[in-house]
């Protein structure tokens, strides 16, 4: 009898949370996948089926090619810098170092500030603080705002990204670097491993979960970029840094092809489930069991 | 040990069942709460104006008050947002339209609303005997009526008077003394146009009046249609090519960094003078004089290849509509009437610098004179992309900011190809 209760207390205590998740995230998921064969335009009350004609439409589009070879070189670039910065910053915010509690919080403070925020303050750094420092030093690529830049605007965007977006990876990190139990790498120094064997052989294993999460995270953070590029380039110059999330939004509310947005999300949808699978399958390997 | 667990379990129970109540009546309409407020002021009838033009705010609010000292049974609230367009095609889509809302019914996404019932007819209002009846039936949908259009939008080339005066320039009649007056300004150290290449629309527009201007109205609308049907291909017609060159030779005279300027950066840089010239919508007037309220400054049309060919492009830049599910048909009336009459148009005139298309009202703004001249003159043509399917104008734009950076006419070409094709439906 008890356990019979405390069975239906849990699960009603899943219910609102179930409930919301529902309503917010799973219906309109089907809702999308429906008018995602349909060529509805976003207002009209009527619409026809088109079957897959829009996924076929997709495949053809260059301007989702281009912005995909883009979206994918940026969220490569994004993740390889986020792991190796806030790594690095981790393993010094770790370190016996005065100020400690200090650094950790100065580092820690971008996460609070909202994203269009950023991108909105950054854009004046671009405009008018860069191009000032680069004629003062000469530096000719910096003498102009680099957003203006078809090749340099990515870059741009993405330090922007990294600067705000390494703070709660760093946090995670260093959570991760306290979980690894001192005794372990006393022994290890005991047996006569060097600091780098310490580190890749003890160390690094128990980083490994958290890391999982940090790539995870930031591949979408990075698949789904949106608001910085809104606030900066609005996928300028030109179509130099359309993202995929900036191009479902032109197609919805701009182009007025909403049933073709959605596809393209749809399409975004399978491809990150791919990725983070992959990613997760090869990563457990080396976890600690 | 019994009770206790009972007592879990009906806490949990009730806790959980407070729990959703609160989340779902957060989910649903605030009425409940709204209601006693609304008790209180029982007579009065509120209704929405739903606004799409942040230039226009204040205008609107005086003329509201005016309203509202006349008819002290009514309430209009003005509501402003940002990406005002969007926010009203989903506030149609999920049922909520305004009562009343300012529309743009030359272009073929408000032909759709108007398809799809969205608005109501008001052919037989009052308001609409006091406006121009030529500007009247150009918006005629199906013979009916389904806005009060207030102003016309015309754009040019603003340009700093004390900084044309020092340089002895005088206003260019053709585009190669354009080009040679920015070429002095630029050898002066001055920045010739404030261009905005972030905001593609900016470029855009520049794009929609030469077309419409070399190729003359007629021929345009007939070769964007052959286009559309695939009869036609824009990169073997000779105009385009003409007007896409010039399009990338004024970047020769803009800032440096123009293709990360926004529509507001340039009306900074113009209004503070650091450019001399500045190609826009004279929708920017309000804004250039609020940044700069001494600034010495005047319009002209962008000119054309040859002297004599030099026209206006036009629209209608603010009509006003009624929703056609509103619960309060008559007041939105009244307030379309109050919009209408001569002193009202008048005073927005006066705030909004724009040509009125009521009767009776007399613009008197120095720096638009000069392209009213041409409107007068019949000098002028409505926007091409008024006969462009919906959705097609900001492609369009879109291509032409494409354009700009990468100077390449041919894929631009290859891309206007595409597209106009794909918009068919």
């Amino acid at each position: 009898m008890k356990t019979l209760l405390n069975k239906h207390t849990l699960f009603l205590f899943t219910v609102p949370a179930f409930v919301l998740y529902t309503i917010f995230f799973i219906s309109p998921m089907f809702n999308g996948l429906y008018y995602s064969l349909t060529d509805w335009d976003g207002f009209s009350k009527d619409y026809d089926f088109v079957g897959l004609s829009n996924f076929i439409e997709v495949m053809k589009d260059e301007q989702i090619r281009n912005s995909l070879t883009f979206t994918t070189r940026y969220t490569v670039l994004l993740v390889f810098f986020t792991v190796i910065i806030s790594l690095f910053l981790a393993l010094l915010l770790n370190s016996k170092i005065r100020l400690r509690t200090f650094f950790r919080s100065v580092y820690f403070f971008p996460a609070v500030l909202s994203l269009l925020t950023v991108g909105l303050i950054f854009n004046q750094i671009f405009y008018q603080v860069l191009p000032f420092m680069g004629k003062g030093l000469n530096i000719e690529f910096l003498s102009v705002n680099i957003l203006a830049s078809p090749t340099l605007a990515q870059f741009g965007i993405l330090s922007v990204n990294i600067w705000q977006g390494v703070s709660i990876p760093t946090i995670l990190f260093i959570a991760a670097l306290q979980s690894v139990p001192a005794e372990l790498i006393e022994a290890a120094k005991i047996d006569g491993a060097t600091a780098v064997q310490r580190f890749r052989n003890v160390v690094i294993p128990y980083l490994i979960p958290v890391m999982n999460i940090i790539i995870i995270i930031t591949l979408k953070n990075g698949l789904t970029l949106f608001d910085y590029v809104k606030a900066m380039t609005d996928g300028g110059p030109g179509r130099a840094t359309e993202s995929i999330g900036i191009l479902i939004y032109n197609y919805a509310f701009e182009e007025l092809k909403f049933s073709y947005g959605i596809t393209v999300s749809i399409v975004l949808f399978f491809i990150m489930g791919g990725i983070s699978i992959i990613q997760l399958k090869w990563s457990s390997k080396f976890e600690v069991k | 040990m019994k009770i206790s667990n009972l007592f879990t379990k009906w806490m949990s129970v009730g806790l959980i069942s407070i729990l959703s109540m609160a989340l779902f009546a957060g989910c649903s309409s605030n009425q409940p709460t709204a209601e006693p407020e609304k008790q209180s002021e029982e007579s009065k009838v509120e209704i929405e104006f739903f606004q799409l033009k942040p230039e226009a705010v204040d205008t609107y609010n005086e003329i509201i008050k005016k309203f509202e000292s006349e008819n002290p049974n009514i309430k209009v609230t003005q509501n402003n947002v940002p990406d005002a367009k969007n926010v009203l095609k989903l506030r149609m889509t999920s049922n909520d339209m305004p009562d009343i809302f300012i529309a743009y019914p030359n272009e073929a996404e408000f032909k759709k609303y108007v398809e799809e019932g969205y608005i109501l007819d008001i052919s037989d209002q009052k308001a609409l005997e006091n406006v121009n009846p030529n500007v009247l039936d150009s918006i005629k949908i199906n013979n009916k009526s389904y806005s009060l259009p207030i102003s016309l939008n015309t754009i040019g080339i603003f340009y700093n008077k004390a900084i044309f005066d020092q340089l002895k320039l005088s206003v260019p009649k053709t585009f190669s003394e354009l080009i040679a007056a920015a070429e002095k300004i630029k050898a002066a150290g001055i920045v010739p146009f404030a261009l905005s290449d972030k905001d593609d629309w900016t470029a855009g527009i520049q794009a929609n009046d030469l077309i419409g201007m070399e190729m003359g109205k007629e021929n345009a609308d007939q070769f964007f249609a052959d286009v559309i049907e695939g009869k036609q291909s824009t990169a073997n017609n000779e105009v385009l090519g003409q007007v896409a060159d010039k399009i990338i030779e004024l970047r020769k005279y803009g800032p440096a960094d123009a293709s990360s300027l926004g529509y507001d950066q340039a009306i900074s840089m113009f209004s503070t003078e650091k450019a001399a010239m500045f190609i826009n919508g004279i929708w920017a007037n309000p804004s250039v004089i609020k940044a700069n309220p001494n600034l010495k400054y005047s319009m002209f049309p962008i000119p054309a290849t040859e002297a004599g060919n030099t026209k206006v492009i036009y629209g209608i830049d603010a009509a006003v509509s009624i929703s056609a599910t509103t619960q309060h048909k008559e007041e939105a009336a009244k307030f379309l009437e109050f919009l209408s009459k001569t002193e009202t148009a008048q005073l927005f005139a006066d705030k909004d610098k724009s040509p009125s298309v009521i009767k009776g009202v007399k613009v008197n703004f120095e720096p638009i004179q000069n392209l009213t001249q041409y409107l007068d003159e019949n000098k002028s043509f409505e926007w091409l992309h008024f006969k462009w399917p919906a959705g097609m104008e900001g492609q369009f734009n879109k291509e032409v900011q494409t354009l700009v950076v990468t100077k390449s006419k041919d894929d631009f070409f290859k891309r206007l190809d595409e597209e106009f094709k794909k918009s068919k439906k």
